[in-house]
């Protein structure tokens, strides 16, 4: 477990929220204005213009409901084969993020179904711990 | 409180010319963009002379484009200008051409748009920020999520949705500058290469190079250069906007679009109903069901049922994407927005042959682009 690293480690934490452990978590900010957002960034707030301080870091539980769900045949990313699924969540937080899913036939997705982050191997550093990735799997058991 | 384009002065195209769209050729974007601008400028009946101010419109070919081109023209030492605002880079080119012309800085105006299908450098992907997952979701993918969402909140088959490729495949076989010009069958739509979610080839435009090109002109223009003035179609609104924080999850292309196009009918003055003509930005099938409703024409899920009793149809209560739009005509970007006022400029001239909406005096061109911003310019026959 602690030979694993996040490939986006900006994005997503290995570590789970205090609310749900045993999921990888989303790294999000929500702004002074209340504004909530995904992927983190230092910028500026979409909503107010808010900047730097003002900015603070949440961390997102691993955890939501599909909104919308496409099977994907045609890859721009040689890293991921076509087919792969790809899912419009709504997380347990309320901010709608987009991602890969965990499963291999859509016949099994429903629209409105709990997914649960989950972290996929995706290869291994020069030192040989591995490489993961954040995905979501309709599976509640890790 | 800024002026819109209607209380400045009068705005008219009065030339316009293609290159056809079509996949990638030997040919140089010079040739392509020389080829549109002499079919406008002959179509006009103006010497390049005439013209005092150029727009050129492209979003691949990269930097300083314009002079390299137009002096084959025949230099004239004036002002050219590139303009690049992703998909809707041709739409803004025009407009910018149209601002000219309003305000009063040249009497005719050229906007060019050219592209080949080169690879784009996207700056909006060199922001620092990393995503989950966006670099696996790219647009046929946002589009195919999206459909999937209206099918299951309206309760609307593929099959429904697919007929948008049907009837604008079946109006770009009527346009010999159009990238896809044979008509297909619902089932070959829906049996061609799977692309993503419901979306199979033919229900995504084809990306290919080509060149569009629009000359405006002032009323003095139209005098000073002897101008047909009976052929001159009004420009009554440019409304240029860029997207907003939405409620969460919602379809951000649709509310932009909603807004654009309400302002844009607002300072036309006239309302959804008086329209004969609509060139969208349909780059795929779902968009254009999205924007029929986005802009009023029927309530939310109610646009497969306009489209299924051919209200959509040239002939119909308004001729959506009569020039095959961007799933049949094409979407080499740089042309694109401009090729939709050629097309929406020929059917309000009634000179569209087979493919004229009877009796049209009103169009819209509207167009989306990456990032995400909209422009809508709506046009109008004397
Ligand atoms: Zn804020």
């Amino acid at each position: 477990m602690i030979d694993q690293i996040a490939l986006r480690p900006s994005v997503f934490s290995i570590r789970g929220t205090e609310e749900l452990p045993d999921r990888p978590s989303l790294k999000g900010c929500q702004c002074k204005c209340g504004y909530v957002f995904f992927p983190r960034q230092y910028f500026g707030c979409e909503s107010c213009g808010r900047f730097g301080d003002d900015i603070e870091n949440i961390e997102m539980s691993g955890r939501g409901k599909i909104r919308e769900f496409a099977t994907v045949h045609r890859s721009q990313r040689k890293d991921l084969p076509a087919p792969y699924i790809v899912a419009t969540i709504v997380l347990d937080a309320g901010v709608v993020i987009r991602g890969l899913l965990d499963v291999t036939d859509e016949k099994q997705l429903s629209i409105g179904q709990t997914v649960y982050s989950t972290l996929s191997s995706v290869g291994r550093d020069e030192d040989g711990r591995e490489i993961v990735d954040l995905r979501f799997s309709i599976n509640q058991s890790n | 409180m800024g002026r819109i384009l209607k209380e400045l002065r009068p705005v008219y195209v009065v030339g316009i010319g293609l290159h056809r769209y079509q996949r990638a050729s030997e040919k140089t974007y010079v040739e392509l963009g020389l080829t549109a601008i002499r079919e406008a400028l002959q179509d006009a009946k103006i010497e390049w002379e005439a013209v005092e101010s150029s727009y050129v419109g492209t979003a691949k070919l990269g930097m300083a484009a314009g002079r390299a081109m137009l002096r084959h023209l025949g230099t004239t030492g004036t002002s050219i200008t590139h303009i690049e605002n992703a998909s809707a880079t041709g739409s803004s080119a025009f407009r910018q051409a149209c601002i000219e012309i309003a305000g009063g800085f040249s009497d005719v105006a050229l906007a060019v748009g050219v592209d080949k299908v080169d690879p784009m450098p996207r700056a909006f992907e060199k922001n620092g920020i990393k995503d989950l997952a966006s670099d696996a979701i790219v647009p046929f993918t946002h589009f195919a999520l999206l459909a999937h969402d209206y099918m299951s909140r309206y309760g609307v088959t593929d099959e429904q949705i697919a007929q948008v490729a049907v009837k604008n495949h079946r109006n770009g076989a009527l346009n010999p500058y159009a990238h896809r010009q044979k008509e297909r069958t619902l089932d070959e739509v829906l049996s061609d290469d799977p692309i993503s979610g419901s979306f199979t080839r033919l229900q995504c435009c084809p990306i290919g190079e080509g060149a569009s090109a629009v000359i405006v002109a002032s009323e003095e223009g139209i005098k000073r250069f002897g101008i047909d003035p009976s052929r001159a179609i009004r420009v009554s609104a440019s409304v240029s906007r860029s997207e907003r924080v939405y409620e969460p999850g919602a379809g951000f292309d649709a509310e932009l679009t909603r807004e654009t196009t309400a302002i844009a009918l607002k300072e036309a003055d006239i309302t959804v109903k008086e329209l004969d003509v609509i060139e969208f930005h349909d780059a795929f099938t779902i968009e254009e069901l999205l924007y029929v409703e986005s802009l009023g024409l029927c309530g939310p899920g109610q646009a497969p049922h306009l489209l299924a009793e051919g209200a959509m149809d040239i002939g119909g209560q308004v001729a959506v994407s009569p020039s095959g739009g961007l799933l049949a005509m094409g979407h080499p970007t740089g042309p694109t927005g401009l090729g939709q006022i050629a097309e929406v400029t020929r059917q309000l001239r009634h000179e569209a042959g087979p493919r004229q909406q009877p009796k049209a005096r009103t169009g819209l061109a509207h167009m989306v682009g990456l990032g995400s911003v909209c422009v809508v310019h709506v046009l109008q026959r004397p």
